[in-house]
């Protein structure tokens, strides 16, 4: 290489170590993962159907929005992800049927982490499981009249 | 290097602003980080191509040429580090490559690397890939605008760290304005050149292949330059054309109007220069370039090196030296392959019963007889020559590359300080 040119190579080597140092630092001031959140109290009532209606999991989790939905809370405010966490599905949404792919929020957590999120949802009552209130009488049972 | 530092890493401090996702390994985030870094790399070598005076006076269009070179290559290196690093972290991405099961995005990722690669390669083996200079530079145009789209496209419609709007709308905002100098540079620019255009006044053979092509500008007062400096320059054809090429100026710097520049038959344009009838239109980019006398403050005697067709710029420092009566100490050493073949002989002669002017002709192939040095030139032969009364003479050194490394690596030897030895180099591709 001509001896001109050695102060730009130089200052290129200062510009790479630079930049990877950046990158490095980047990648290690990432945001640690959080605990996930135990559902509140009120929240949880009405997924396990102990009012005893039925909610579907899209009432909160409508479609994969790129950071979920924010719904309000008696505590505050709470942030719900999009449930497809694997492989792509037909959802239906807002009436139109579509092909929805797993949102990138799931996309590097670990093993550990999606089996315990798959483990929180499924640990959840499913409506279904409760018997179905079919008459006034069930209804007003469940009112504790 | 510090304003080039942040404006490389501009991409990345926006995707790091909240929000911010969380619980992500570090290799997953590493790759995040070299594929932004990389986006900021591929823009900025779009301002550092548009030749403005800004950044080239300071170091020399060769050396901003060169770190582009450089620059680019490690933009490039980013790029793919950046995928193969994704990879790794997440192997399952690589079936998303397919653009029906994973989308534009990871595709417009793919399209990204293969263009930038293929720049790369076209950029390093053009001779060996037959690829004519026009050619290749309207590829290289191409694949960069490609290169660079394509990485924008890959980033917001896959990363996570480009959904939210106000960060798409910065890292769009961001790209465009990068790419702003191009558009100038092949749009704008041709159109205010198009308002000034000059005729070919007049061509004519010097000795050693060499032609001078005269131009003089029509309905402007043409264009003030430094001797030394260079303008890219069109003849016949658009100013759009892609079909321009550097040459120096070789005439007096302080003789408005018409401009001259030293053509040497090297190759398809260049062989076709006498050729060029009088009245032909021509455009001048210009002037570039910081190989200039005028643009040193301390140079009370000088020493000139020139090799071949170096001897253009060398030619225009010496006629405006010569317009000016100019007093300081001179010494011209000019290496060419054969006595006879030495441009513009006479009137370097000439020159010296008004200039202090020494002059050493070092033909290769020297005649029968020959009393001077010949064949290269050598520290031997510049040792005596860069000091006047022992002060170390200021250097300026045009000609073919090996001549330059070689010269210049004499000069050193040889004493005179780096900050005495000026060059600029024209093999720019």
């Amino acid at each position: 290489m001509p001896m001109r040119y050695t102060r730009v190579g130089r200052t290129s080597y200062v510009v790479t170590a630079a930049l990877l140092g950046v990158a490095i630092a980047f990648a290690a001031w990432r945001r640690p993962a959080e605990t996930i959140p135990s559902p509140p109290a009120d929240a949880g009532r009405g997924f396990e159907g102990g009012e005893g209606f039925r909610i579907s999991c899209a009432s909160c989790h409508p479609d994969p929005v790129p950071l979920g939905r924010t719904w309000a809370f008696p505590g505050g405010g709470r942030a719900v992800a999009a449930l497809l966490i694997a492989g792509e599905a037909r959802l239906k949404s807002e009436g139109v049927e579509r092909t929805v792919r797993r949102h990138p929020t799931f996309e590097d957590l670990s093993d550990d982490r999606l089996a315990a999120i798959v483990g929180y949802v499924a640990g959840l009552s499913a409506p279904g499981e409760r018997p179905e209130p079919a008459t006034p009488a069930d209804f007003a049972a469940l009112r504790g009249r | 290097v510090t304003l080039y530092l942040l404006l490389a890493c501009a991409p990345l401090v926006i995707a790091a602003l909240p929000p911010r996702p969380v619980g992500r390994p570090f290799v997953v985030e590493l790759g995040i980080a070299l594929g932004f870094i990389g986006l900021g790399q591929i823009a900025l070598q779009f301002g550092l191509i548009a030749r403005s005076e800004k950044v080239t006076r300071p170091f020399g269009i060769d050396l901003v040429m060169q770190y582009h070179r450089q620059m680019g290559t490690l933009a490039i290196a980013l790029v793919i580090a950046h995928a193969v690093v994704a990879s790794a972290a997440r192997p399952s991405i690589l079936a998303d490559l397919v653009p029906s099961r994973g989308g534009a995005g990871p595709f417009a990722g793919l399209v990204s690397i293969v263009a930038l690669a293929w720049l790369r390669i076209s950029s390093g083996r053009r001779k060996q890939l037959g690829l004519r200079y026009e050619s290749w530079r309207l590829l290289h145009l191409l694949l960069s605008v490609v290169g660079l789209a394509a990485a924008l496209v890959h980033v917001l419609a896959t990363g996570i760290y480009a959904a939210i709007a106000w960060k798409r709308a910065v890292l769009i905002a961001y790209s465009c304005a990068c790419v702003l100098p191009v558009v100038w540079l092949r749009l704008v620019l041709p159109a205010r050149l198009k308002r000034r255009p000059y005729v070919v006044a007049d061509v004519r053979a010097e000795a050693g292949s060499t032609w001078s092509v005269a131009l003089t500008p029509e309905g402007h007062p043409g264009l003030r330059f430094a001797p030394g400096q260079f303008a890219w320059l069109r003849i016949g054809g658009s100013p759009w054309s892609l079909e321009e090429h550097p040459f120096s100026f070789s005439s007096s710097a302080d003789r408005a109007g018409r401009i001259e520049f030293a053509v040497k038959e090297l190759g398809d344009f260049t062989g076709r220069i006498g050729s060029v009838r009088p009245g032909t239109r021509a455009w001048v980019d210009g002037p570039h370039g910081s190989f200039s006398i005028d643009f040193v403050q301390d140079a009370d005697s000088t020493l000139f090196v020139a090799g071949g067709i170096g001897i253009a710029p060398v030619m225009s420092i010496l006629r405006t030296l010569y317009d000016r009566r100019d007093r300081r100490s001179h010494v011209l050493v000019y290496g060419c392959t054969t006595r006879e073949g030495a441009s513009f002989g006479e009137e370097i002669e000439e020159m010296k019963r008004v200039l202090d002017l020494q002059v050493v002709i070092v033909p290769m192939r020297p005649p029968e007889g020959w009393p001077g040095p010949s064949g290269h030139v050598t520290r031997e032969l510049l040792a005596p020559l860069a000091f006047e009364s022992g002060a170390p003479r200021t250097a300026f050194v045009c000609g073919p590359d090996g001549m330059m490394s070689s010269v210049e690596e004499s000069l050193r030897a040889c004493g005179l300080p780096p900050g005495k030895i000026h060059m600029e180099r024209f093999q720019l591709v």
